[in-house]
């Protein structure tokens, strides 16, 4: 029987993946402040994919820990927890390719999210319990445009850049963890 | 009451980590607004308005920092350590936090007020600061501070934080759309405040619905510190925030503009001459250079023999006032003075006090079907002139020029749009 932490954790990467894949999916137009223009509700997949995230994070630093023995597993536990990401935000990016909205880029929503997820990744290194804040303030930024083309960071995010950010984020917080369970453990 | 262990916890609390970093993130969204378009440095009233316009965002994620900053002084072990485990210390416990959260939104809102009316205040001349803008900003802030508090104190766990976001910002999309009748979008004029005031009837009943949504949820709150089963509480909770957010718009109350018309000719600042442009006391930061720009722009004009002495283009705010030329800019962006060369070749064809040409845009002209023709001729013959000023002005940008037009036809279209009529010769001289 699976621990609570365990379906906590499942049920936030499968709750935050059916979120994404409906936010995109679903054509509807939203105003957003600092703008006379509507936007794509694809413009919440940063924050929808991010938060959970981040929320989970303690808990997938629990479930790293609890029972570890072997450094070799809590590298495949973290491979794992790797993975379940990179599920989320594959398919995410593989439905943003094939759904077009006018005007914006659904695959930048999807490269936001992951940037999101790394800068959240990155501030658990310093303190897992501020994580899911810095996510939500910039998922909330996400939704706000710069000038001169006042695009919403959301939609303006180049792919390349999300992916570096979220590579980046999650090997930092992985090698975080894995010394914790190392000092946690060292047998 | 609160034992004193309590209260130097709360106070000292304040200036850790756990309170500083959610109040920077606060401070980091409600700022963030500001750069996304910067139409409103030159004008004190509209940069607070645009502030406040940052709320619509920045308040939802308030709500939810407010109720995790708030969870560790709800727990169970707190109350031990605090003495607040009787009911009035309870009651004292949850004012205490709501108090310091309140200091949280207000501090970090003003802030970034501040610092956007010292860039206005430094960058150059400007206008007067319309003194109701920061009670509306207050408005948003209480509101979510409550209602952050009030889930804290039924559920002090970073999931209840998470969905309090949510919520406040599901409140704020429906009070934007007008599907519920809340006052939680409290700033964003897009036009800039030029010409317009803030209703101080509009400001009470915003202030007195407001006044009553906060005081719902804090009673509310008071009732779930209280409560020692959490399906009380949870019910106190559901119900205070379905009679909150829901009650107003049930009640059929519908919240007024914010703001309206002064009705007021606005205080002008002019420069240049033949023509003179004139602008409001908060625009006049590009007012030399646009000057410079639409002199330029009557190069073509004059050598076809047009006259501009005694002509004034007139910024006309949010009203139309019969008797002065206008200036045909974007009132929001002169302080930026961004604009294309054909905008200001376009502001000298339309510059004569002509209520068929303007009077149906801004509002106070006739709706009569001559009028209509005839302001559908005029703006034809205007977009005419401007097309070949803009092509003698500059080769590089200009359309094909409309062979039949020459320096003769040019002043007789200028005459024509400056007393406001045009013949039925001119107008088949319009198209090609």
């Amino acid at each position: 029987m699976p621990h609570l932490r365990d379906r906590w954790i499942v049920g936030l990467t499968a709750g935050r993946l059916v979120i994404a894949l409906i936010l995109l999916v679903v054509p509807t137009l939203v105003p957003i402040p600092g703008s006379d223009r509507v936007q794509p509700i694809a413009i919440f997949v940063p924050i929808a994919v991010a938060v959970p995230a981040a929320l989970s994070l303690r808990e997938r630093l629990a479930w790293l820990g609890t029972g570890v023995a072997a450094r070799r597993l809590g590298i495949l536990r973290m491979s794992t927890s790797f993975v379940a990401d990179a599920v989320v935000l594959g398919t995410c990016s593989v439905l943003a390719d094939v759904v077009s909205a006018p005007g914006v880029s659904l695959s930048a929503a999807v490269a936001c999210a992951a940037a999101v997820e790394g800068v959240a990744y990155l501030t658990a290194v310093a303190s897992v319990r501020f994580a899911w804040l810095v996510a939500a303030t910039l998922g909330a930024i996400a939704l706000l445009g710069l000038p001169p083309s006042g695009i919403p960071l959301a939609f303006s995010m180049p792919t390349w850049l999300g992916a570096s950010v979220f590579v980046l984020g999650f090997v930092a917080y992985g090698l975080l963890s894995l010394r914790r369970i190392v000092v946690a453990d060292p047998g | 009451m609160v034992g004193e262990a309590g209260v130097r916890h709360l106070v000292r609390s304040t200036f850790t980590l756990s309170f500083g970093i959610p109040f920077a993130l606060f401070v980091l969204l409600d700022g963030f607004v500001l750069v996304t378009d910067l139409r409103w440095v030159g004008e004190l009233g509209w940069t607070v308005d645009w502030a406040n316009a940052g709320l619509f965002v920045s308040a939802s994620l308030l709500a939810g920092l407010v109720a995790f900053v708030s969870n560790p002084f709800f727990a169970s072990g707190f109350r031990q350590v605090a003495q607040a485990d009787s009911g009035i210390a309870r009651v004292r416990l949850f004012a205490s936090v709501w108090l310091r959260n309140l200091v949280l939104g207000l501090a970090g809102h003003a802030v970034v007020v501040g610092v956007a009316l010292a860039i206005t205040a430094s960058t150059g001349p400007t206008d007067a600061i319309l003194p109701l803008a920061f009670v509306y900003a207050l408005l948003p802030i209480v509101i979510f501070v409550t209602l952050g508090t009030l889930a804290s104190a039924y559920a002090p766990s970073p999931l209840v934080s998470v969905l309090v976001v949510g919520l406040a910002y599901l409140l704020s999309y429906n009070a934007a759309s007008a599907g519920l009748q809340l006052p939680l979008v409290v700033g964003g004029e897009e036009a800039g405040m030029v010409g317009l005031e803030f209703s101080t009837s509009s400001a009470l009943v915003w202030a007195g619905v407001a006044f009553a949504i906060t005081g719902i949820l804090f009673v509310a709150g008071l009732l779930v510190a209280l409560a020692r089963r959490s399906s009380i509480a949870a019910g106190v909770t559901v119900l205070a925030c379905l009679v909150a957010f829901a009650g107003p718009t049930l009640a059929g109350l519908h919240l007024p503009s914010r703001v309206e018309t002064t009705g007021r000719p606005l205080a002008l600042v002019c420069a240049g001459s033949a023509p003179r442009v004139c602008v409001a006391r908060g625009h006049t930061r590009q007012l030399t250079r646009i000057a410079g720009r639409v002199d330029e722009a009557t190069v073509p004009f004059r050598q076809a023999g047009v006259d501009f002495t005694g002509v004034s283009l007139e910024e006309q705010g949010d009203s139309y006032v019969p008797g002065k030329g206008i200036l045909d800019l974007s009132s929001s962006d002169l302080d930026l003075g961004d604009f294309a060369g054909r905008d200001y070749v376009q502001a000298l064809t339309k510059p004569r006090d002509c209520a068929a040409l303007w009077g149906d845009r801004i509002g106070n002209g006739a709706g009569d079907g001559r009028s209509a023709t005839s302001s559908t001729r005029l703006l034809d013959l205007a977009d005419a002139l401007t097309d070949w000023g803009y092509a003698r002005l500059s080769p590089a940008g200009r359309t094909e020029p409309n062979s039949h037009h020459d320096d003769a036809w040019a002043h007789l279209a200028y005459t024509a749009l400056a007393h406001c009529s045009v013949s039925s010769s001119l107008a088949a001289t319009i198209k090609k």
